[in-house]
């Protein structure tokens, strides 16, 4: 049984436009303009028990509404969606006991007081026993390596030990789904990479399903074999990760080394360049040309060495996005 | 009988962890513990000495004497600043959570959503008003003790608690408009502003707004009533008003939350 399944999920927000300065404030007032955003359009999927799939889509797309209809925050305005066997939006209690959501941009701990007192609110409100509670709190504090702060005011914390903390009272009740909203959100490369690190090790020990929303393209590549894409409220993508180069990406790139300096403007005239900066040329290639351009190359240019490479991910991501095509 | 007594256990529980993290909290800042007293000394003086004028003009105020009086304002104001500290501010937090979505925390625990709105926090920071207000209680106590009917004294108790469970329901279906008009604060200030009319005797007042003071606005129950009762001035009907109100409002915030649950439309991230 799908541990998340949806059908063609609505959810749609009526919202209204203001003019900028006082005189728009007043028209405003007056006469309201309306118009209703398609925040989640016919969306629907399955993820399985223990899969760990990343959600992404430009801003505005659509992906915090669909984790919050899941999680039940939102009533949709039509389509079904069962979490784990419930109806979220039913909000029971053993439901809520099963599920986490963490969203990088809002926070549950209390703001004045040590990380360690909402710890040890979640553990009354999750009616979380003694001992379990202490053999999930020393782990998780162990593997996000924040002993010396449990004691500190939260307001004190860095972005980076605060979403660590963050994700430990979303954790403390061993939660089964877990849907993460930007978890990496303003924190530095090192940081980012830690939290990748807990969460797939979290995803494997605990079998727990996960749904990851990010923007930074690394985690998802890092983290989930299955992505899915969302745009203007319609999911456009579901697949393997590798299915969106096949798809998507039609060409790929040639790298070459020159052992001697060349004209860029001659260059950039006769093969597709991306970049170059010598002595690193990189060439633009659609699949089908890969062998002519690349023998053309080898001919015409000082090649000290040469590779073939897919193109990042983040580009064709981006350029997916920029582009609008997903046909 | 047994789930809902180890439920009702849990809750108080919960309750009691809250009140420990709000002391906490409020211990965080220990320049605030310093200036607990000052404000509610002064607004106790002004009010004395208000009521120290009319009093040299008249002998009874709408039938009240002096002493009645100032144990009615004792009482009133007593309940007063319990309900706010306890109450009051956290709707008045609730109103700002559903403005910047941070209700989601509240929505996403496994407890009911209503009691963690209403009970998160305690404002431990009235302490000095409640000190303030009590000391006039006790010292007007003494001076109207000969007129207190203490077999009444059950149903002082009742009405002082029903002053708590209406005027908590009666804010609350205001509180939850924030579902609607997002900032619904406004509303919760110009109740709170004309809840001053209940330190008076309410004979001051014409019948028409007696009657929309204890219907509509039931700010008499804050104060009035339960003191009126205590000192005979007020018969048994107005025990079984009071349990009808209670049940009145309790149906309506219960239907304003669910349908307001429903258009919650929490804050983007």
């Amino acid at each position: 049984m799908a541990a998340i399944s949806v059908k063609h999920l609505k959810k749609y927000y009526r919202v209204h436009q203001k003019e900028p300065g006082l005189l728009g404030s007043l028209k405003s007032l007056v006469q309201r303009k309306y118009f209703n955003v398609e925040a989640a359009n016919d969306v629907s999927f399955e993820i399985k028990e223990g899969e760990l799939v990343g959600f992404i889509g430009p801003n505005g797309a659509g992906k915090t509404t669909t984790l919050k209809c899941l999680s039940g925050l939102l009533y949709p305005d039509a389509g079904e969606v069962q979490v784990l066997g419930f109806n979220p939006w039913d909000r029971k209690q053993t439901f809520l006991k099963q599920i986490s959501l963490v969203m990088g941009q809002k926070n549950q701990l209390w703001w004045d007081l040590p990380p360690i007192e909402t710890f040890n609110l979640n553990k009354e409100i999750y009616e979380v026993p003694d001992a379990q509670y202490k053999k999930t709190l020393d782990e998780l504090v162990q593997l996000l390596e924040v002993e010396d702060v449990l004691k500190i005011q939260v307001r004190k914390l860095s972005l980076g030990q605060r979403m660590k903390c963050e994700l430990i009272a979303a954790l403390l009740h061993s939660p089964k789904v877990l849907f993460l909203d930007e978890p990496t959100i303003g924190l530095d490369v090192v940081m980012q990479k830690k939290i990748r690190d807990f969460i797939k090790e979290y995803n494997q020990k605990h079998q727990a399903t996960i749904i990851l929303t990010s923007h930074y393209m690394g985690d998802v590549e890092e983290l989930c074999q299955r992505i899915m894409i969302i745009d203007k409220g319609q999911l456009v993508f579901d697949g393997q990760l590798s299915e969106i180069i096949q798809k998507y990406a039609d060409h790929k790139l040639v790298s070459l080394i020159l052992n001697q300096a060349v004209d860029p403007k001659v260059v950039a005239k006769i093969f597709p360049v991306k970049e170059f900066v010598y002595p690193k040329l990189v060439l633009m290639v659609k699949r089908d040309q890969i062998a002519s351009t690349t023998a053309r190359a080898l001919e015409q240019l000082p090649v000290a060495d040469l590779s073939i490479e897919e193109a990042a991910i983040e580009d064709i991501i981006r350029e997916l996005f920029t582009g609008k095509d997903y046909a | 009988m047994k789930p809902l007594v180890s439920e009702i256990r849990r809750y108080l529980r919960l309750w009691r962890l809250l009140l420990r993290l709000s002391l906490s909290e409020m211990l965080m800042f220990r320049i605030n513990g310093l200036l607990f007293g000052l404000a509610p000394i002064v607004w106790a003086a002004t009010v004395l000495i208000f009521l120290g004028v009319i009093f040299s003009k008249v002998k009874t105020l709408g039938g009240w004497s002096l002493w009645e009086t100032v144990f009615l304002l004792g009482v009133s104001e007593t309940v007063f600043v319990v309900y706010w500290a306890s109450f009051l501010i956290n709707l008045r937090n609730f109103i700002n959570e559903v403005r910047t979505g941070r209700f989601d925390q509240s929505l996403l625990k496994p407890i009911n959503s209503r009691f963690l709105v209403s009970f998160r926090t305690l404002d431990f920071t009235l302490l000095g008003s409640f000190i303030n207000s009590l000391a006039i209680f006790v010292v007007s106590l003494a001076k109207v003790s000969d007129q207190i009917h203490f077999s009444r004294l059950p149903g002082f108790l009742f009405l002082l608690a029903a002053a708590y469970a209406i005027c908590y329901l009666f804010h609350f279906i205001f509180a939850s408009l924030a579902f609607w008009v997002v900032n619904a604060r406004p509303f919760l200030d110009w109740i709170f502003e004309i809840a001053d009319f209940g330190h008076y005797p309410a004979g001051i007042y014409p019948p028409s707004l007696r009657m929309f003071f204890t219907f509509f606005i039931p700010i008499l129950f804050f104060g009035y009533f339960p003191t009126a009762f205590l000192l005979g001035r007020l018969d048994n009907l107005y025990l079984g008003i009071a349990i009808l109100l209670i049940l009145a409002l309790s149906i309506i915030s219960r239907l304003v939350w669910r349908a307001g649950l429903q258009r919650y439309q929490s804050a983007s991230s």
